[in-house]
């Protein structure tokens, strides 16, 4: 049987040449526009890996026009090191950048949906299947009014679904869903969009953005989700990541112990 | 010296991925797209994170079908890996018309979403059977997991030394028709379970 995954999620701000790979630090989110440091990179990976991570996200936020290229290079050091899949997005634009990070070796690149933008998901999906690209619809809601990130007002919550299906014409393999939010918030995940999307969804569905309690996982693993993402949950909770998977498994979820 | 591993070097794949894991392993390789240097090899690895028919034209484009048969005609060992394992077989439903290397005679079908109720892709940590005997699962503990990313499978068949993962439908999770090796599951992914397996495969005597 298929296990659900658990999925930490590391944002990286900064990979310039100067900077070892072991030098390369991490951190999480709030609301997408606040970061906050949680250690370094190399060793977060290996902890996780340690502790049997089923996929890890590494996303790159407001890096330097000038440090772009550093995107491969980083990652490329890492999975020496690291072998767990790694899903990584963060501004990918173009076919180039997504080929030099699948040379790398990652399992899959995050895209965020922009309608202008579907023709890389078409071409990464041509290239290296639809399993290698997951798109994210990043949204909010404010009274009753979805909103996509990109500024798009969608409508109804029950309209995200019109967006899920232009992403799947696209060719995407899995698409993930944030509040943006919610992000960094450990308030709970909003899943009213998981719900609609997980009851239609015949690719693999993953959440993330406020996970903030066991009891959040299990929300988003029963409403639906295959994955589910934690950024600030891990590095603020205190919470040992095998507790974590062990706790859901004993409360039903399917989960790898080895 | 002789490399003992040839690694095709396919253009859309995830060569990055299986070097690395090799590294790990103290492999000696050569990656390559070159007949005569892969010809020279003790054994091939065909990664393969494409689709059948893109993987099939790239192995067509570098003349490579025929030392991936000479190789398997002269018993040396060879393994496919994921969409290398599926140009191994005689076709595929994913790209109709486009014949496969033919080494074995299953055919690829994609995995039936409404019928079983599943997500297409097949992704993640999905636990494999094994036979006591299976020698590329020795040392892999009962109960282990793999990783897997795919939209089509090889149906399992109970008479030959295979593997197996359910997933709405029972899949050939890796097969050994002789020294030919296949691994649905990317080993390369699947943490100390496929470096066990790797390192199993690199153990077969020819």
């Amino acid at each position: 049987m298929l296990k659900k995954r658990l999925i930490p999620k590391l944002l990286v701000q900064e990979a310039s040449p100067e900077i070892s790979v072991e030098q390369v630090r991490c951190a999480v989110s709030s609301r997408y526009q606040q970061f906050r440091e949680t250690g370094t990179l190399l060793s977060q990976l290996k902890i996780y890996e340690a502790n049997l991570a089923d996929e890890i996200q590494i996303i790159y936020v407001g890096m330097a026009a000038r440090d772009q290229a550093q995107k491969a290079r980083l990652i490329d050091e890492v999975t020496r090191v690291v072998s767990t899949p790694l899903a990584v997005g963060g501004s990918i634009r173009t076919l180039d950048e997504a080929k030099q990070l699948f040379d790398t070796g990652i399992e899959k690149l995050l895209l965020s949906f922009h309608p202008k933008r579907l023709n890389l998901v078409s071409n990464v999906a041509d290239l290296w299947g639809s399993q290698a690209v997951n798109v994210a619809i990043d949204y909010s809601i404010r009274d009753n009014v979805l909103t996509l990130r990109s500024g798009r007002d969608v409508g109804r919550v029950e309209d995200v679904l019109s967006v899920f299906e232009e992403i799947k014409e696209a060719g995407a393999g899995e698409v993930s869903l944030n509040d943006v939010s919610r992000d960094g918030s450990l308030l709970g995940p909003e899943t009213a969009v998981l719900r609609e999307v997980a009851l239609v969804s015949r690719i693999p569905v993953v959440v993330g953005s406020g996970i903030g309690s066991i009891e959040d996982f299990l929300d988003c693993y029963r409403a639906g989700a295959d994955g589910v993402t934690a950024g600030s949950f891990f590095a603020f909770r205190d919470q040992n990541f095998q507790q974590v998977r062990n706790r859901l498994r004993s409360l039903g979820i399917a989960m790898r112990t080895a | 010296m002789t490399p003992k591993v040839g690694v095709i070097q396919v253009e859309y794949g995830n060569v990055g991925s299986v070097t690395k894991a090799l590294d790990r392993l103290n492999a000696n390789y050569v990656v390559s797209l070159e007949s005569r240097k892969l010809a020279g090899c003790e054994s091939l690895l065909l990664p393969g994170v494409s689709s059948f028919g893109s993987l099939m034209g790239q192995l067509e484009r570098s003349d490579l079908v025929q030392v991936i048969s000479t190789h398997i005609s002269k018993g040396r060992p060879v393994l496919g890996l994921c969409a290398g394992f599926q140009v191994l077989c005689s076709l595929s439903e994913e790209s109709p018309g486009v014949s496969g290397v033919g080494a074995l005679s299953d055919e690829v079908v994609r995995i039936p979403s409404a019928l079983s109720g599943v997500r297409v892709p097949h992704q993640g940590w999905n636990e494999v059977r094994f036979s006591g005997t299976n020698p590329l699962f020795k040392q892999v503990p009962r109960g282990a997991n793999f990783y897997f990313s795919h939209s089509y499978y090889i149906p399992f068949k109970a008479n030959r030394e295979n593997a197996t993962t359910n997933y709405g439908v029972a899949i050939t999770a890796s097969l050994q028709d002789d020294l030919i090796v296949g691994a649905q599951f990317h080993p390369e992914k699947s943490q100390k379970n496929g470096h066990i397996f790797l390192r199993n495969f690199l153990s077969l005597q020819y």
